[in-house]
């Protein structure tokens, strides 16, 4: 997932995939700019398929903050999804 | 020396037992590695299967259930290793006393008490644990009419017969008949062997009021006041054998079960006395490591209590009066409640402002503050910050499609395109967010150190919280705080007052489990170290053990118990004390009685040694160059630890240096050998007991102050046989005070 990630944000201030990381700043003095940081933001919620909501991403610092806002929300989107699957294998597992 | 024909009978009672105790651990012994091999090969057959592998429900179900097979098997296998243990020791001790017993209308039993109970193939008692009900006849009757409490209630009957034996390595030595509950002779004799590096178990010797406390299981908070050297710390310990025994039904196993120690020496040398019972060990904890843990900040320096006395001894009196005081205060019952009020009023106080969302008012500042301080909320402050932080952040994403929307109608067409019009509305919309979010962090986020200099420099807010004038000595403390605001390290009163008032806003669930609480030197803790158990520990149950002519640091008396009746309010209490000091001889008991002012009626367990000996040399160089002599006449006189004790640790550690020969320094708060020569302070000997003691410089300089009148008394009564008091120059005037008798 985080190298789809990495692809937005590369495309949104023009660099290789390959300089983004996870402990990146991507907001704040030394992160990207206001218009870059809303375009990739857009450009997320749209390859995500997810809402990204502003007070949220306002608390957003690295890439790795967006990476783990975006997986939790992939979670609860599939656990509605899933609400009458009949059973959570690695719950099974773990259990105990 | 005994009748031959009891003594038969005695021998063939022992052989039998002896005879079912190798039978038992052969069988033990066989089925244990029976079961190893066998799950040896169940597990490698599975793994031959591929049981392991592969992603199909149906694999997974039968792993799952290797694993709790595997889990069943080791816990099977625990039981049974502890039984091995049990039956190991035995064998080399079965039993220690009988006691025939004849219950009202049934026939008469002998009982045979022993470490661990012993049944035979056909289940019945061959050897009762010394923990049973009927056990307790021993410890607390003499020969006649006897009773015990029973699970089903009390039993009533006649003993005609108290029996003691001496087995050691399997063998039974000899054995006596005593009257009186525990034969004067038998303990007698040992306590006049050497002490050990570890404190030893008791339960041959276990007194009728020492019984009553290690049995008592109707009170909630049990408060035992214990001259030194009545046992306190071991019946402590033989208490939570036998709870641990008695919670067998009752679910209570070892990790429900903590101690609060005042130092890890203290906690090496009674970490033996449980595995001996036949229990495990249990957590034991420094009020240092609960309050870094009620604090939690990774990397805190806290400091110790012993690293606190060592200052508090070795500054001089002004700097003393001062940290004194400041400890004194700052773990006062008083300065609790102020830090209670103080959360209200920083609740009061804090800062709440108004959130938009465009030109629309999400939330207005008097309703967060409404929501935020509402009564009948039993949520923690933190927790209520949080969920106000949620409340609020959740308004925000409500209001955030309207938003865009606005945004998007106010940038259409501005731009190159209609993506680019989207970005800039966005932009816009980030920007705001960044606002709340910023507005939201600081109504939300309390800092917590900022709170607690504030608390501990402001001489105002202080006088306000107190509510009854003025503070003593309030600008003083207040600037003694100041100066030490921003010290790297936090002083142990800060610690533990800092640690209370973070309970004030946050809750601490890493206790929660906690059934029982021990706490030992219960003299030395303060009222908010007790207002922190009850917070801390609020389903427990207490027992409190303690010597208020002990108290360390500061002057105590009986009224400390009652301080901690008040603040762990429990349902039933009770309040023993034990008077006989078992520890010293005749001759240091009393000789150390000068140094306190309510002796409790003080007795000594009636045992001579040798008189006490006091000797004043010219200089400190003369006293320190006659040491390895004292010394040796020690070794001489058959003693095998010896410590010589200072005022302090670099008191102690002069004299080391100075000694040359071999010997081991006791300074740091971890664990040592406690055999041979030992130099420490006193604040570290507590608690601990050797053959002989050296007190070093009990000079008029160095011992002068009532608090260290009270130093002289926990110094003198760690010794057992043979006690040594040196100084240079003129003696403490303590010294010259009369003995009393006790």
């Amino acid at each position: 997932m985080f190298e789809k990630l990495a692809r937005i944000i590369a495309e949104t201030i023009n660099v290789d995939p390959s300089d983004i990381y996870p402990e990146m700043a991507i907001q704040g003095s030394d992160g990207l700019s206001e218009w870059e940081f809303a375009r990739m933001i857009i450009a997320a919620e749209r390859e995500f398929k997810i809402r990204i909501y502003d007070i949220d991403a306002a608390g957003f610092r690295t890439a790795g903050d967006l990476l783990s806002y975006i997986k939790q929300n992939k979670k609860e989107k599939e656990k509605e999804r899933d609400e009458d699957s009949p059973i959570e294998i690695d719950e099974y597992f773990f259990s105990e | 020396m005994q009748d031959t024909e009891v003594a038969q009978q005695e021998q063939q009672y022992f052989d039998m037992v002896m005879s079912e105790i190798e039978r038992q651990l052969r069988e033990q012994v066989a089925a244990y590695e029976h079961a190893e091999q066998e799950l040896q090969v169940y597990l490698n057959s599975s793994w031959e299967d591929g049981t392991h592998m592969g992603a199909s429900i149906d694999r997974l179900i039968e792993a799952v259930q290797i694993g709790k097979f595997a889990r069943t098997q080791e816990l099977l296998a625990d039981k049974r290793m502890e039984r091995i243990k049990a039956l190991r020791k035995l064998s080399d001790s079965a039993y220690f006393a009988r006691v025939d017993f004849k219950e009202d209308e049934e026939p008469e039993e002998k009982i045979y008490i022993g470490r661990h109970s012993l049944y035979d193939a056909d289940r019945s008692l061959l050897v009762y644990d010394w923990r049973a009900p009927i056990s307790s006849i021993f410890y607390r009757f003499e020969k006649g009419p006897v009773s015990y409490d029973a699970p089903q209630g009390q039993v009533s009957g006649e003993v005609s017969l108290k029996r003691q034996y001496e087995i050691r390595k399997g063998v039974l030595k000899y054995f006596f008949d005593a009257d009186v509950e525990i034969s004067d002779e038998f303990l007698r004799r040992m306590l006049s062997q050497n002490t050990s590096a570890h404190m030893k178990t008791i339960v041959e010797t276990i007194q009728k009021e020492q019984d009553v406390i290690i049995r008592d299981s109707s009170n909630d908070l049990l408060i035992v006041q214990g001259v030194a050297g009545s046992g306190k710390t071991s019946i402590a310990l033989h208490r939570i054998a036998y709870l641990m025994y008695e919670g067998l039904q009752k679910h209570l196993n070892a990790s429900d079960i903590l101690i609060i120690s005042p130092n890890t020496v203290f906690e090496s040398y009674i970490s033996t006395v449980l595995p001996e019972l036949g229990e495990q060990n249990i957590q034991t904890l420094e009020f240092e490591a609960i309050a870094a843990e009620v604090i939690g900040e990774s990397g805190l320096q806290i400091q110790s209590k012993n690293d606190y006395l060592e200052t508090l001894l070795s500054v001089p009196a002004g700097e003393r009066r001062r940290l004194a005081m400041d400890m004194a205060f700052k773990t006062s019952g008083g300065f609790a409640s102020m830090i209670r009020k103080y959360r209200d009023d920083c609740l009061r106080h804090m800062t709440f402002y108004d959130l938009y969302v465009g030109q629309e008012k999400v939330a207005k500042k008097e309703e967060l503050h409404e929501l935020l301080t509402r009564a009948q909320d039993r949520a923690s402050v933190e927790g209520r910050l949080e969920r106000l932080r949620g409340n609020l952040a959740e308004r925000l994403r409500v209001a955030q499609p309207q938003r865009h929307q606005e945004l998007m109608r106010q940038e259409e067409g501005r731009h190159e395109d209609s993506e680019e019009d989207e970005i800039y509305a966005r932009m816009t919309a980030l920007r705001e967010a960044r606002r709340n979010h910023g507005l939201i962090t600081e109504m939300t986020r309390l800092d917590y150190r900022a709170l607690y200099r504030r608390l501990i420099t402001d001489p105002a807010l202080l006088n306000q919280l107190y509510g009854n004038g003025q503070v003593p000595h309030v600008e003083e403390m207040c600037a003694y705080s100041a100066e030490h605001a921003n010290d790297e390290r936090l002083s142990y009163a800060d610690a533990m007052a800092f640690a209370w008032m973070l309970l004030q806003f946050r809750r601490n669930e890493s206790y929660r489990g906690i059934k029982q609480v021990v706490v030992d030197e219960a003299q030395d803790y303060a009222p908010l170290q007790y207002e922190m158990l009850a917070k801390l520990f609020p389903y427990a149950r207490y027992t409190v053990l303690g010597d208020v002519n002990q108290s360390i640091g500061k002057t105590e008396d009986e009224r400390v118990y009652d301080r901690i009746e008040h603040i762990l309010k429990k349902r039933m209490n009770l309040r023993m004390t034990l008077r006989k000091s078992f520890r010293c001889t005749n001759q240091i008991i009393s000789y150390a009685s000068r140094f306190i002012e309510d002796h409790y009626g003080l007795e000594s367990f009636n045992r001579d040694g040798g008189e006490v000996r006091v000797t004043g040399y010219d200089t400190e160089d003369a006293l320190l160059k006659e040491l390895p002599l004292l010394i040796g006449k020690m070794h001489e006189e058959g003693c095998e630890s010896i410590a010589v004790i200072a005022k302090t640790g670099v008191g102690a550690a002069a004299a080391y240096s100075a000694y040359g020969l071999d010997a081991q320094l006791i300074l740091k708060d971890r664990e040592y050998d406690l055999t041979g020569v030992m130099f420490m302070p006193i604040y570290l000997a507590k608690g601990l007991e050797f053959d002989g003691v050296i007190v070093l410089d009990a000079d008029a300089e160095t011992y002068r102050s009532k608090m260290d009148r009270r130093l002289l008394y926990v110094a003198c009564t760690r010794a057992l046989h043979a006690l040594h008091l040196v100084y240079s120059g003129s003696p403490s005037a303590f010294l010259k005070e009369g003995e009393r008798n006790v």
